[in-house]
């Protein structure tokens, strides 16, 4: 035990490690300008390992693991406390803490947006990237599926439901044609007129429409046949069904959408404004009014960039507005992180071990001057 | 060793403690004090009106400081302006329903028999309502410095002016009530 | 249309001689407020910032940039013959039928023609994506829209400035203005009404075509069509904002208090002084000129500073001063002399001080810590390095921390004039990196580490340079340089760490992020890395010590990868823009650094003075 912690905590596997490490970030960083952010931290970040060229290598996860391992053996099995060793040990355990707190977050951060506009109230917080295939009875859920698991031919029947659901067509990101006269037969508005195409995916997340072609069938004869819907169309295709003559008709929506989640506590907006510098269209400051619910008291607080709310675990913060309608909306980000505190604690055990060595060591070597 | 290994326990479990209790408190109902925001309010002009007479349609002179102490609309406005014309009936509106303002409509026109002749095609203003052909746009471009029609100054009480309003407005609107009581406080 | 635009300002009365325009003193003028850019700055400033936009020189004709600027501004019909645009590709000279002359400069009147014939072509070009355009459509896109800048400097005063159109007795008495009076578009604008409902009315009688109208209908319809013209040119015409209007930072052009409402009682008052200031410029008067100025309120402390600043360029003096001391502290080296060293060091000082009260002045006119764009990051790197190598020499005391410092101050600071570019370097910043105390810490903590790198890494080459020349090793001389490095290297290591983190933090407070893999954070890492792994390779006896003391000069590359080089894939929140050039200035420079530092570490081998550390 003692003597593969030893072998661990030896310091040439962070010499073989660190140049990976940095070739990994040289390559994750200019693949950015073609993949986008997004994919590139998948890619080389986020993954134990990718290839370069037809060369394998670890991958971000991998590289931390290890480095994480050695540091973790150095601190249990090679660490002896002294004066002249203390800096030293100190700023490793700040990285250590520091590596811990990034795998915490990895975890448990949640992210996403909160759009309210100006006298509404909102606790729904929508996924930045996570797309959705969902069906709802009126607001309820009844059958979700993440969209990577839509594939072409799937074939769903919603729970409580008479009709079926068959993928005919799905893309992560779509383009839009005109259908062709021939092929319009079966088809409802507005898929009669247009079809969706594959495109390759946008670096740029946000600008990939995902969508999708179905057809339904046992929904009635004037319900059945083939729709299409995608991401942000302002009206999915509902069906109607009504279970004896004459009653009220039951609703489903059929929508691809962003995974929505609920916040324990509401938010209103009251106003939100923006600031240019004079004579400019440069935004200086953007800020929201709002007011806080939650279990039935209220307080009012202000958002503004750099400056968060934080409450019960969620951070909001002022990340984007929409002024283009008839009223202003502001889009708050929503973040969820356990381990957000650790990077201060991290920074300042790590910038105290440094200090203490540099102290250490220029005091010694005045020590041996004299 | 075993020293380390409680250090590096005791670091994690206070961190992640910290974190618990700080997302666990509830707020505790107190509003607490806001962030003062980055941007101020909007403060309202305060220039005092120049003074400035002038003869209405009817003949009678009139002199800006004679109407000290009500709130005062000046509205520069001519008949061949067509977002004017447009507005004009409800500035109209407006006065008949606050006999305590006065508008002074101060008109660009060239000759008086343009304004009488589109007079006759709206509602009869009452008395608040002064209608003067500005003669060589003296008052408007020389002393205000309007050359965009229309245009409407919102004197306080203290006549000073409060608000400039560039183009038409929606004088009939809940605003423009709003405005007007907050100035006859 | 452009050559409407050019009969336009030739419109504006010019009969007047013109008195030697250069003996009136420019002083306070320059010292008048502008709102440009988002920030009320002097004219002195914005009249430098437009003549180095079209011209790529302070004064290529000679005279004062205030001079040229009030010259355009008061006597536009004169100023379209100075020769200022700079069209240096040859291709467009030659699409604009430009003649060639040893310098390529051009008058507004000269471009017009081109101007005109290119029209259709940049319309066409604007909407192509700037990455797809060749240099030369660049440069012709460039030349568009000087020429349309300078269009609205020659016409802000059109307005008000005296016009050269004939006005009858009638339309004189009409308009309020005496025989002697001159003609402007505020007198017009007086008539304007009438004018319109007269044309109207001859439209009406003798139909369309003006050849079957009388002499004084024609008059009358040219009269209409003038000052429409006038007043359609006046239309975003929002460049020379100098009229206070409103509460606050509110300024307006004189063309927005006609077509945006923004007139007032008191605008008027400040629209009357710059008439009078036009008058007396056009008539050569300095009396008027000074009592003119003297009566417009200019006591802003901001902008006289900031004129100060300009007159003064402290950033070039401080370059001149790190050459003087690179030169004596190289004489120093030469021949040992007491004198010269203390000159050397006397001369870091200086520039060090003149740094510091450059950037002192910048955070005082901004209002904002200096280190918000990337031309700010290189000035204050250049003092910290500076810094860094006076605390180095308090330890070394023989001249090469000095040396060191010259040598950083110089490449810095050369680095800082290639890329203080065009325009304004001193910018209102976008709304999330306006805030003062994160952009503070983590901004200083990481320029600071910055500088140290550089001066380590400086440190390094020399170390290389004295091993490879020098006949006898003396190894203790050797020991404790390593040592001075090692120390110096770790303090880049507490900066960049800390700085890097504290960046993390930073994204955390204002966007939710701890980290997010954006390309700066990315290159601040890196040197992270890069250092962690030379030291730990050292003391592991993984790497030679000649070999870590080439990583350590290798610093300098892995700094401007980072600091400036991540800025070209123009992506990330951080990223200022491509800067062209610089693509092949960091590969050039990486190059050059990786050669010599092979051709020393090369000749310390082949002679065998290098020192492993097993």
């Amino acid at each position: 035990m003692k003597k593969i912690g030893f072998r661990l905590a030896h310091p040439d596997i962070l010499f073989w490690v660190l140049p990976f490490m940095i070739l990994v970030l040289v390559v994750g960083t200019i693949s950015q300008k073609e993949l986008g952010i997004l994919v590139a931290q998948e890619r080389y970040f986020s993954s134990y390992f990718y290839v370069l060229g037809f060369v394998p290598l670890p991958g971000g996860l991998t590289l931390i693991t290890l480095l994480f391992i050695n540091l973790l053996a150095k601190f249990l099995f090679k660490s002896h406390w002294s004066w002249a060793k203390a800096g030293t040990i100190v700023a490793h355990f700040g990285v250590l803490v520091l590596i811990l707190g990034g795998a915490i977050t990895y975890f448990t951060s949640h992210d996403g947006y909160l759009m309210v506009g100006e006298g509404d109230t909102s606790n729904i917080v929508e996924d930045y990237h996570q797309r959705m295939f969902v069906v709802r009875n009126g607001q309820d859920i009844i059958y979700q599926l993440p969209f990577e698991q839509v594939r072409d031919g799937l074939k769903v029947y919603p729970l409580q439901t008479e009709f079926s659901i068959t993928i005919n067509k799905s893309c992560f990101n779509c383009g839009i044609s005109r259908r062709a006269e021939a092929d319009q037969t079966g088809w409802t508005s507005p898929g009669k007129f247009m079809q969706l195409d594959l495109k390759p995916s946008d670096p740029q997340d946000e600008k990939n429409m995902t969508g999708i072609e179905f057809a339904v069938d046992g929904a009635g004869d004037a319900m059945n046949g083939k729709y299409l819907t995608f991401d942000k169309f302002p009206k999915p295709p509902q069906i109607e069904i009504a279970s004896a003559a004459g009653e009220k008709p039951v609703t489903y929506t059929i929508a691809i959408e962003r995974k929505k989640r609920e916040l324990p506590f509401s938010i209103s907006l009251q106003t939100f404004k923006q600031d240019f510098h004079p004579g400019t269209d440069m935004a200086r400051a953007y800020q929201s009014t709002i007011t806080v619910t939650d279990n039935g008291v209220s307080w009012p607080a202000v958002i503004q960039m750099n400056e968060p709310l934080r409450y019960r675990g969620y951070t909001l913060y002022q990340s984007s507005f929409d002024v283009t309608g008839d009223k202003p909306y502001t889009v708050l980000t929503v973040v969820e992180n356990k381990g957000r505190l650790f990077p201060y604690i991290s920074t300042l055990i790590i910038a105290a071990g440094l200090i203490l060595h540099l102290v250490i060591r220029i005091a010694g070597r005045r020590g041996s001057h004299a | 060793m075993r020293i380390n290994i409680i250090i590096l326990i005791v670091t994690v479990l206070l961190g992640a403690g910290l974190t618990f209790w700080l997302d666990g408190s509830l707020h505790n109902g107190k509003p607490e004090p806001a962030p003062s925001p980055v941007i101020a309010e909007e403060k309202p002009e305060s220039e005092k009106v120049p003074d400035f007479a002038f003869v209405d349609l009817s003949g009678k002179s009139h002199h800006i400081k004679d109407f000290k102490g009500q709130v005062v609309l000046i509205h520069f406005w001519a008949t061949w302006c067509a977002p004017c014309v447009v507005e004009f009936p409800k500035l109209v509106k407006l006065a008949a329903d606050h006999p305590d303002i006065v508008i002074i409509a101060l008109s660009s026109d060239v000759h008086d028999d343009k304004i009488k002749n589109f007079l006759k095609k709206i509602a009869v203003p009452p008395s608040n309502f002064l209608i003067a052909r500005d003669q060589k746009r003296k008052i408007t471009t020389d002393i205000f410095q309007t050359f965009k029609l229309p245009e409407t100054l919102i004197v306080s009480t203290g006549g000073t002016i409060f608000k400039k309003i560039v183009g038409d407005a929606d004088w009939t609107g809940q605003d423009i009530e709003n405005l007007l009581s907050s100035l006859k406080q | 249309m452009l050559r409407y635009i050019l009969a336009l300002i030739l419109l504006m009365f010019s009969g007047m001689a013109i008195a030697a325009e250069n003996d009136l003193p420019m002083d306070q003028f320059g010292k008048l407020p502008i709102l440009h850019e988002g920030r009320i700055k002097p004219l002195d400033s914005f009249a430098r910032l437009e003549i180095l936009k079209f011209s790529k020189k302070e004064n290529p004709t000679g005279v004062m940039p205030l001079v040229w600027l009030a010259n355009s501004l008061f006597n536009p019909s004169e100023a379209v013959e100075e020769k200022i645009f700079l069209v240096d590709d040859a291709m467009t000279r030659h699409h604009f039928g430009l003649e060639e002359r040893k310098k390529p400069l051009y008058s507004y009147v000269e471009l017009v023609p081109g101007l005109e014939k290119t029209a259709p072509q940049v319309s066409h070009l604007m909407a192509t994506a700037d990455k797809n355009l060749s240099p030369s459509e660049r440069n012709l896109l460039a030349i568009h829209e000087n020429a349309l800048e300078y269009t609205h400097i020659l016409r802000s005063f059109s307005s008000v400035l005296p016009l050269s159109i004939e006005l009858s007795p009638a339309w004189r008495q009409k308009a309020d203005l005496s025989a002697s009076a001159p003609v402007t578009f505020y007198a017009l604008q007086k008539i304007s009404p009438d004018i319109e409902n007269q044309v109207k009315a001859i439209i009406k009688r003798q139909g369309q075509d003006p050849s079957k109208y009388t002499a004084s209908e024609q008059e009358l319809v040219t009269l209409g069509w003038q000052f429409k013209t006038i007043s359609d040119a006046g239309n975003n015409n929002k460049l020379f904002r100098v009229i206070p209007s409103g509460t606050g930072q509110e300024y307006a052009s004189p063309w927005e208090l006609i077509n945006d409402g923004k007139g007032s009682p008191a605008t008027e008052e400040e629209l009357q002084n710059w008439i009078s200031l036009a008058a007396a410029w056009q008539k050569g008067n300095a009396q008027d000129w000074s009592a003119t100025l003297h009566s417009m309120n200019h006591d802003a402390a901001r902008l006289n500073i900031e004129v100060l600043y300009n007159h003064i360029a402290p950033f070039q003096i401080a370059i001149v001063m790190f050459v003087m001391s690179l030169c004596f502290s190289l004489a120093n080296f030469a021949g040992k002399n007491i004198y010269l060293y203390r000159i050397s060091l006397g001369f870091l000082f200086l520039a060090i001080v003149t740094q510091c009260a450059g950037l002192a002045v910048r955070i005082y006119v901004m209002e904002r810590p200096p280190v918000g764009t990337l031309y700010e990051s290189i000035l204050f790197v250049t003092v910290i390095a500076a810094l860094v190598a006076l605390l180095g020499e308090r330890r070394l005391k023989n001249g090469s921390g000095i040396l060191c410092g010259a040598i950083s101050g110089v490449m810095i600071g050369l680095l800082g004039v290639s890329m203080a570019g065009e325009g304004d370097n001193m910018k209102v910043l976008g709304a999330v990196l306006n805030t003062q105390f994160w952009l503070a810490t983590h901004v200083l903590c990481i320029t600071i580490g910055y500088g140290w790198c550089l001066f380590t890494s400086v440190l390094a080459h020399l170390v290389l340079v004295r091993q490879a020349f020098r006949k006898s090793a003396t190894k203790a001389d050797d020991a404790d340089l390593i040592q001075i490095i090692t120390t110096h290297s770790l303090f880049s290591l507490l900066f960049t760490t800390v700085g890097t983190i504290l960046g993390g933090i930073w994204a955390d407070q204002s966007w939710g992020r701890f980290w997010g893999w954006d390309p700066k954070e990315n290159g601040a890492l890196l040197i992270v890395l890069w250092l962690i792994w030379l030291i730990h390779g050292k003391i592991a006896g993984q790497i030679s010590r000649l070999f870590w003391v080439c990583g350590m000069a290798f610093l300098s590359v892995i700094v401007a990868v980072a600091w400036v080089g991540v800025n070209l894939l123009g992506i990330g929140l951080h990223s200022y823009g491509f800067i062209e050039g610089v693509f092949w200035g960091l590969g050039g420079f990486a190059v050059l650094e990786a050669g010599l530092i092979a051709i020393l570490a090369y000749q310390i081998l082949g002679t065998g003075k290098g020192h492993h550390a097993h």
